[in-house]
């Protein structure tokens, strides 16, 4: 599942650019010309030009994410994202949206495993207000916190939790799925939206040692793109954030990579209409070596219909409404993820028995993908659909922005756009075959099964 | 507030506005206040202007609309068929959604998979879509396959298969979507509010895709029959964004198609007023155990040409179309209660309706009612706060110039003009108005809207939980914990199913 946002306007949005992979048949490199320079305050600053539209985006990094969330305050990496927008003494509570509404810019921001970002975008005159509050926040957020700012975010939170989980159909699955395939300690073990219990024993205190960890120009990342003049940028950025006071750098451990002994199940039942199956694998983290073909492999066994899962289980066999898979990355490790809509049978016991044949014919299905791998003209098609989706991120000076912080998050360079689209020309039906056995097995995973709940009175 | 004067701005830029000249031009206003060091921008000079479409008209009769774009290589391309739902026979609702949904079911010697795997492989991906005025296929493909790929959109368009096989299944996925559809209490909010507030028999009244029950009495011949008739050079258009020279692509175009001939399709009649919501209704559908409680709550809008509907929008967009709109700032920032709240508006063709809506967890179910309900009490007082026209103006000019970033945003500006008739810079008129509106338009167009006591009030969760909100309001006339409200009711509750049709005393289905 994707990061939590302030608000769900964006949703979408945000599932799109975790999906995002670049192939490697086209001279993107070239798209997004960027310079890059380090203030001595650590802050990384990243420029990218772009005078379309007389419009400008800003979008900003934090290197903090519900991995790093002490025990006992699950969510609170996203609580405090909220807590970002709810003021300082030089802008007082409920300033920070108005002053920019006003002015026709819009704001928003997302919490993952890994990293928080915020970004905002409007008229090319709102560069120096977007600089100024981002700076604004940087410096003076946790003198003004209060616990009714907090109080109120962890209201809004706590119904963000509700509305994307609990009263969604299948939510749960998202919320278990953590727990079960990560170990107690592991950074990854909890969902990012935390739970109820640890949301309502966030302190203020809490607020404040987290913006003190966490938050300052050496753990962060500026990208601006846009219209505007860089020479002009830079003054601005030297203004509002040469002036804040560097920190030392956050030493951090890295987990053991996650492993999966045997074969873990779990049933669980909610009131929907199709049972559901989905398997989870421990895969290669983000743009380490396995990744880009783990993305090849999801397209070529559920992406589209001419896939090869959509094919059998839906299309020939017809035992499924629709099936899914992806690699999901993330820095410490990534989940590999298929999942099935089966069709709905009588009762739980002639669901369980299609869940099986249908576990059956994924396997099968995988089997004949460890032993080929995918094929050229898989490869080919993934990688297309691949290089469409990219160019469309490239429209816009958001996704812009946001890709040039990931480069630079993931590769140390914001220019690493070739180094990631090298990863999916080489890309053959061998190493596809290679990273499929490796990870696909069916020995060692995760397999959850979502049941309607009986319904009273059903004739 | 004062307004910085801006070169072509007739002085109505009251509250610190953009401008207008004969094309859009834009430019903005200087704020209205100044924050101890807050650099709140001045005046924007930018000038941004709504392209012309270049118009080509081919022998057949189809009319194409040409932008240029250049920026990335690829071609979006939108065929806009001006029937929508509402062209839906009644009994046979969704018979028009469903014919879309068949036109990728195979063509030619392609079946349903073939033809998958060939536009994928083009890099190129097809958008089928029916709306309740018109229905549109998209197609997104990089530039280097564009012949490839529009060579397979056009055997799409005028050679679809409808194979009796791809149909069988096509149907069967269809009616499960339907089942699924009910498990997710907004769209049954949506389905159940759509549904009473048009009133049975009108065009917008059913969903797009249709009820479980008409869809399975829908056969294949149906949907021929019903492809057959709207799929016509006359009642279409086609949009194309990218990098072509004009008459090159006029040959390409011609030649793809030069057999499509037809009249052109009827369009149905102009329906009456969506029927009476001269009182209050308030409707129910139980979720047993539901964290929270959907509010989705309906009142009169403006059609799509109505020219009020620029200053509807304007208010709109303060009531409930930003974060730091009224409604999301009351539920979200004030009363915790809910991730958001917003209000939306559907301002199409024959009739438009205004939509105000939030989940709120359950314990807060009346509060959330009762602050809706004093939201559009204020909102009919007609008096806007300070700054708010502006922060309207601002985001509705700014949503625009975002717009014209992506190619499938620049054809959003265009596709309702294409569907509905109307010039392609129709728009222009539509952002001039709000581009000049003053506070008092907002004033007037509030107080002719926003009327509490005429308002459909949809309701989802659970039912006991909901019951005892009500009977709180009615009992003291306000929630706990809520603002005033002055002489406030509610009509009795009615129960209805997930498809929005009247529960039986008994609890089962009429």
């Amino acid at each position: 599942m994707p990061g939590h946002l302030k608000t769900n306007r964006l949703a979408i949005a945000a599932l799109a650019a975790l999906a995002v992979a670049l192939p490697g048949s086209f001279a993107a490199s070239q798209e997004i010309a960027f310079e890059h320079y380090t203030l001595p305050n650590g802050l990384t600053v990243i420029l990218h030009e772009d005078h379309r539209l007389p419009r400008v985006a800003v979008n900003l990094w934090y290197y903090v994410g519900s991995k790093d969330e002490p025990k006992g305050r699950s969510g609170f990496a996203h609580l405090f994202e909220h807590l970002m927008f709810m003021g300082t003494e030089k802008v007082p509570i409920g300033q920070f949206d108005t002053i920019m509404e006003g002015a026709g810019g819009s704001n928003n921001a997302t919490t993952s495993s890994d990293r928080t970002n915020y970004f905002e975008s409007g008229p090319r005159e709102l560069l120096e207000l977007f600089l100024f509050l981002e700076a604004d926040r940087m410096t003076g957020l946790s003198q003004a916190m209060t616990l009714q700012k907090l109080n109120t975010q962890r209201g809004v939170v706590r119904n963000e939790r509700r509305q994307s989980y609990e009263n969604r159909p299948y939510g749960k699955l998202w919320l278990e799925i953590p727990a079960l395939i990560f170990p107690p300690g592991h950074p990854y073990h909890h969902p990012v939206i935390g739970s109820h219990e640890d949301l309502e024993n966030a302190s203020v205190s809490d607020v404040v040692g987290f913006f003190r960890q966490f938050y300052f120009p050496g753990n962060a990342s500026l990208a601006i793109a846009g219209d505007f003049k860089p020479a002009e940028a830079k003054a601005l950025v030297e203004k509002y954030f040469g002036s804040i006071p560097a920190r030392p750098a956050i030493k951090r451990k890295k987990p053991p990579p996650p492993k999966t002994d045997g074969v873990l199940r779990k049933t669980l039942t909610d009131v929907v209409e199709l049972p559901l199956a989905c398997f989870v694998w421990h895969s290669p983290s983000f743009y380490l070596e396995g990744d880009a073909d783990m993305d090849i492999l999801a397209n070529a066994l559920a992406g589209g219909k001419s896939s090869r899962l959509y094919k059998r289980l839906v299309y020939d066999r017809k035992l499924a409404q629709n099936v899914s898979a992806w690699q999901s990355s993330s820095l410490l490790g990534s989940e590999f993820v298929i999942q099935v809509f089966a069709l709905p049978g009588q009762d739980t016991k002639e669901n369980l028995k299609r869940l099986g044949v249908i576990e059956k014919e994924v396997d099968a299905i995988i089997a004949e993908i460890q032993e080929g791998g995918a094929s050229g003209r898989e490869i080919g098609r993934a990688r297309n659909s691949m290089e469409s989706s990219f160019w469309t991120d490239l429209e816009s000076i958001e996704e812009k922005a946001d890709l040039l912080n990931r480069y630079l998050f993931h590769f140390g360079n914001p220019g690493a756009i070739g180094r990631d689209l090298a990863r999916y020309s080489k890309i053959t039906p061998a190493t596809t075959a290679t990273w499929a056995k490796r990870i696909l097995d069916p020995q060692a995973r995760l397999i959850l099964h979502i049941l309607p709940e009986e319904k009273e009175g059903k004739q | 507030m004062r307004a910085a004067p801006s070169k072509t701005a007739p002085p109505r830029c009251a509250s610190g506005l953009w401008a207008i000249a004969a094309i859009l031009l834009i430019g903005g206003c200087a704020a209205p206040t100044k924050q101890a060091e807050v650099p709140i921008p001045g005046a924007s000079s930018a000038v941004v202007s709504l392209p012309d479409p270049e118009i080509l008209k081919l022998s057949n009769g189809l009319e194409v609309w040409l932008i240029h774009s250049d920026h990335v290589p690829l071609v979006d391309v939108s065929l806009i068929v001006r029937s929508g739902s509402s062209s839906d026979p009644k009994g046979k609702e969704g018979l028009l959604s469903l014919s879309m949904d068949m036109m990728d079911e195979g063509t030619g010697q392609l079946n349903s998979i073939a033809l998958a795997d060939e536009l994928q492989f083009l890099g190129a991906s097809l958008d089928l879509s029916t709306g309740k005025d018109y229905s549109s296929i998209g197609l997104r493909v990089l530039k280097r396959n564009f012949p490839a790929a529009f060579g397979l959109f056009t055997d799409i368009l005028l050679r679809p298969s409808f194979s009796e096989q791809e149909w069988e299944r096509t149907r069967r996925l269809s009616l499960n979507d339907l089942k699924q559809r009910e498990e997710r209490p907004t769209s049954v909010a949506r389905i159940v509010g759509d549904r009473l507030f048009y009133g049975e028999g009108h065009p917008y009244s059913h969903p797009e895709d249709g009820y479980l029950e008409s869809v399975r009495g829908i056969s294949l011949a149906e949907i021929r029959k019903a492809h057959a008739a709207v799929f016509r050079p006359g009642n279409a258009v086609l949009l194309i964004t990218g990098d072509f020279e004009p008459a090159a692509l006029r040959r390409e175009l011609e030649e793809h198609f030069s057999g499509w001939k037809g009249p052109p399709a009827a369009l149905p009649e102009k329906a009456a007023h969506p029927g009476a919501l001269a009182a209050q209704q308030l409707v129910v559908v139980d979720k047993p155990g539901a964290a929270q409680t959907v509010i989705r709550i309906y009142l009169d809008g403006k059609r799509y040409e109505s020219p009020e509907a620029p200053y509807l929008a304007l208010a709109n967009t303060i009531f409930g179309g930003t974060f730091t709109s009224r409604l999301n700032s009351n539920l979200r920032e004030e009363k915790k209660i809910t991730y958001g709240a917003r209000s939306g508006l559907a301002s199409r063709r024959l009739w438009g309706h205004l939509v105000a809506s939030s989940s709120v967890e359950s314990g807060a179910t009346a509060l959330g009612i009762s602050e809706f309900f004093r939201e559009f009490q204020e909102m009919a007082r007609g008096s806007m706060r300070k700054g708010e026209l502006r922060k309207a103006a601002s985001t509705q000019r700014s949503r625009l110039i975002e717009s014209l970033q992506t190619q499938a945003g620049l054809l959003g500006i265009y596709s309702t003009a294409a569907a509905l008739n109307l010039e392609p810079t129709e728009r222009r008129t539509f952002y001039a108005a709000m581009a000049t509106a003053g506070e008092k338009d907002l004033e007037e167009i509030s107080k002719k809207i926003y009327l509490w006591e005429d308002t459909l009030v949809v309701l989802v969760g659970d039912r006991r939980v909901i019951d005892q909100a009500l009977e709180e309001l009615r009992k003291n006339g306000r929630a706990r914990g809520g603002g005033p409200l002055k002489n406030f009711h509610l009509p009795q509750a009615k129960y209805f199913t997930r498809e929005g049709l009247p529960e039986a005393a008994d609890g089962t289905e009429k």
